[in-house]
């Protein structure tokens, strides 16, 4: 793929496996942020100047990208929050479950946490299982189903790659009668993703993990469901009116939205949707498997165990025989290769894989075949030194 | 910090763990890696005589884990508790430690304390 021109990062010579983590800007989006602040910063939303128009024009225009880019049907139901975990938390915090909550064991903290939260208002939490080739164990889902209130699923594992039945599931817990909320903070930046089309009532992504700068994301929201309620955080832009007995909130998302938001973020995020867009989805997708592809053929010479199913994101979590996962990334990390290792904020996982630590290698446009290579020359020499 | 020269005590380390005669112990872990360090301490008086190990985990820690106990035994429990992290990652000589491995070379210091402070 012809993107490595626009990516200044590269200039240092580092071979980047870190996407999962958080992907490098491009030019283009770095450029938008740069203009923002020299053409256009102002305060969005009330001020009669030029600069503020044009800074609110920019803000709303970022949230139209963004909706079209994910068939958000409208721009009033995209929510900006500062990244997928802020857009879960803000989720489940809505919806106050009280019930039965099912949601599964490769689930990142972010949307685990909130709802072990949750317990304490008399919620009950269930956990669906996996197979052994790493995705959900559907008839576990389909079993424990009966009587849940809020379904929380990730779309694609942070740690396995595993894409998850989606759009089954949300049918599946609806006829049931419960929310479903949906961590897409690894499908977004890798996969065509349809809010519409999945059905799921809440869905939350990061802009950082798709070229876009930190601190953005999003919450898409079915608007009916939210469009009353008391906003969690509230103050400047949250309100239509307030006198001192009362207040009426304002509407769809500025209600959500209290204080001055991230704007050169969301102006750099339109940029990052622009960006993928033009690549398309589609083309993003078949560069990770290309690069999935050569990765399992060159790691078919190695002792290398690789978790999770065949089909999956781009990224591979892994461990060698007797080298702890630090170990590993410390030595490529001496070889200019960044990967990560740990436990990916998926400790429950972990633990239900048995092992204490994995190393992650994951991909994005910018990565090649070549890349691919240094990699295993350098875990070849490091399975050398460490024999 | 030299790679030859860890992955040396590293091996030394993995061959000399085991627990022996002690009066105290305790298990450290770094929940977010999975390195776990027990240590055995044998007191003759206010002197920590031995100090023996068993570590599972990475090169860092079962490494540092390993010059702990050989660096540290004869000394006095009060002098040990006074070791301020740098101190002690002074002490072990292997150099610097990048700050993400931090944790991995002062796991088997925190579980000491954590041992003699019982």
């Amino acid at each position: 793929m012809d993107v490595r021109k626009d990516f200044p990062f590269l200039e240092r010579g580092i071979v980047y496996f870190d996407n999962a983590a958080t992907t490098q800007k491009p030019r283009q989006v770095i450029d938008a942020i740069t203009d923002f602040y020299r053409s256009h910063n102002a305060n969005i939303h009330r001020g009669i100047h030029i600069l503020s128009e044009e800074a609110t024009e920019l803000y709303e225009e970022s949230k139209r990208k963004v909706a079209g880019f994910l068939g958000v049907p409208s721009w009033r139901d995209v929510i900006y929050v500062k990244n997928a975990t802020e857009g879960l938390n803000l989720a489940v915090t809505l919806i106050r479950p009280r019930g039965k909550i099912l949601t599964t064991v490769m689930e990142h903290h972010s949307s685990l946490l909130p709802l072990m939260r949750a317990r304490s208002s008399g919620a009950t939490l269930q956990f669906v299982g996996l197979t052994p080739d790493g995705e959900l164990n559907m008839e576990d889902f389909y079993s424990k189903l009966k009587g849940a209130e809020l379904v929380v699923v990730t779309h694609a594992s942070n740690v396995l790659g595993t894409i998850n039945p989606v759009k089954e599931i949300v049918k599946a817990a609806h006829d049931e009668g419960a929310l479903v909320v949906v961590d897409a903070a690894q499908s977004v930046p890798h996969l065509k993703v349809d809010f519409k089309d999945l059905g799921a009532d809440f869905l939350a992504f990061s802009g950082h993990k798709m070229l876009a700068p930190s601190g953005t994301g999003a919450l898409c929201v079915r608007g009916e469901l939210v469009e009353d309620l008391v906003p969690p955080v509230a103050g400047g832009g949250s309100i239509e009116d307030v006198t001192l007995d009362e207040v009426r909130w304002a509407g769809l998302p500025e209600r959500f939205e209290a204080g001055t938001p991230n704007l050169e973020g969301a102006v750099g995020l339109g940029a990052a949707v622009d960006y993928l867009s033009r690549i398309g989805m589609d083309r993003v997708r078949r560069h990770e498997l290309s690069l999935l592809k050569e990765f399992f053929s060159l790691a078919e010479d190695t002792p290398m165990r690789i978790y999770g199913p065949k089909e999956r994101t781009g990224l591979v979590s892994f461990t060698l025989p007797n080298i702890h996962a630090h170990d590993v990334a410390d030595f490529l990390n001496s070889r200019k290769i960044a990967v990560r290792s740990g436990k990916h904020c998926a400790h429950p996982l972990h633990y239900h894989l048995g092992v204490p630590a994995t190393v992650r290698a994951s991909f994005y446009i910018y990565n090649t075949v070549e890349e691919l290579g240094l990699f295993f020359d350098a875990l070849g020499e490091l399975l050398e030194v460490f024999s | 910090m030299k790679l030859d020269q860890l992955l040396r005590i590293y091996r030394k380390a993995r061959e000399s763990q085991g627990k022996r005669e002690h009066d105290r112990s305790h298990t450290g872990r770094n929940l977010s890696c999975g390195d776990e360090v027990t240590v055995y301490v044998k007191l003759d008086g206010d002197t920590v005589s031995n100090i023996s190990f068993e570590a599972s985990g990475c090169a860092i820690s079962t490494s540092f884990t390993y010059l702990m106990a050989e660096r540290l035994k004869g000394r006095d429990v009060k002098e040990i508790l006074s070791l301020s992290d740098e101190e002690f990652l002074r002490l072990m000589g292997l150099g610097e430690i990048s700050p993400g491995r931090i944790r991995c070379a002062l796991i088997p210091l925190v579980t000491l304390r954590r041992a003699l402070r019982r």
